[in-house]
């Protein structure tokens, strides 16, 4: 199973689709600074034939520019709208890849999405198996997309 | 520990309400609330090997969590939600420290995976708990976030429950948001 393809693929269709936003993916990370400055980083569970999670890290700036161009409303502040836009990001990002993993068999569920912000701070995930950092570009700036998956044996 | 002396009472009201046994209908904040507050105590006296209490319900808590460390951990199956945790560092350092003997000076990378594992074992007695009552989760990896200043939210308007825990080095707060099935 090829999970950076998984994320490229289900990152341009959500972009493309629901913000009319092409995004160009770039090389895939070995290993990522664990601190965030400045960002949100909006994450959903991954429960069933995978255990996992996946998650979007991204500075305030992209933030608000994902959530002005999701809602068509200007953004001007991290609001509470900012921290649903990016953790529904990571749902829908989520379940894009769920699909593209069910094909393959695998039954998959996700749990509620969070979002967690703040002028720095840390996130860490180690548990899975299964890792993919594949940074990507809009015309606002980068963002990161995260994908932990282990599979679970029957 | 001044404060502490205030919500006394309120604590053992509350106590009586949270523990109860037996819970016909798991799909209330009571029973939920019951099954984390058992959960959390078995983690307590079996591995951390630390006394724990639990304090009463809360309705809300501060958007911003200064000097911590959160551990985040989505549920899905038979319920979709998620589980977290919310430590002062203090806190968090306290409860590595009656994990593996020594307290860090520090939140260093053995405090971080100790509250992911922390939050794990808590979804794990919960998990235990609701398939008595037919009800089958799953459970995804805890993700853990730590810093001077961050927000942690868990979004949808499900419903949430805050039940705060008191230990000797302090307070930490258990937070839990559910919907119905996947």
């Amino acid at each position: 199973m090829d999970f950076a393809k998984s994320v490229i693929d289900a990152t341009c269709e959500i972009f493309e689709t629901m913000l009319m936003t092409r995004v160009t993916p770039g090389d895939p990370l070995p290993n990522r600074s664990d601190v965030f400055v400045d960002g949100i980083s909006g994450l959903v569970g991954m429960a069933g034939g995978y255990r996992g999670m996946l998650a979007i890290h991204c500075s305030n700036r992209v933030a608000m520019a994902i959530t002005g161009t999701f809602l068509g409303i200007d953004v001007e502040t991290v609001d509470d709208d900012v921290k649903d836009a990016i953790g529904e990001m990571a749902n829908m990002l989520a379940g894009s890849v769920k699909t593209s993993l069910s094909e393959n068999g695998k039954d998959i569920k996700l749990s509620i999405p969070s979002a967690v912000g703040g002028e720095e701070y840390t996130f860490e995930c180690h548990a899975a198996a299964d890792q993919v950092l594949m940074p990507f570009k809009m015309p606002d700036g980068e963002f990161l997309v995260e994908l932990q998956l282990q599979e679970q044996s029957e | 520990m001044m404060p502490l002396r205030e919500v006394e009472d309120n604590r053992r009201d509350s106590a009586l309400k949270v523990s109860r046994p037996g819970f016909d209908d798991v799909s209330t904040v009571e029973g939920y609330s019951g099954m984390l507050a058992e959960a959390t105590t078995e983690v307590f006296a079996t591995m951390v090997m630390m006394e724990v209490e639990t304090l009463a319900l809360r309705p809300a808590r501060p958007n911003r969590l200064i000097d911590s460390v959160s551990a985040v951990l989505g549920v899905s199956g038979g319920l979709r939600g998620v589980l977290a945790v919310h430590c002062p560092e203090r806190v968090a350092r306290e409860i590595c420290g009656g994990l593996l003997g020594e307290t860090p000076v520090e939140v260093d990378a053995e405090v971080k995976d100790t509250i992911g594992e922390m939050v794990n074992m808590i979804a794990g007695g919960l998990k235990i708990r609701l398939l008595q009552q037919q009800c089958e989760i799953e459970l995804a990896v805890p993700s853990v976030i730590a810093g001077s200043s961050y927000e942690v939210n868990l979004l949808s308007r499900a419903e949430r429950l805050l039940l705060p825990f008191e230990t000797v080095a302090g307070t930490f707060l258990l937070e839990f948001k559910y919907a119905g099935k996947t």
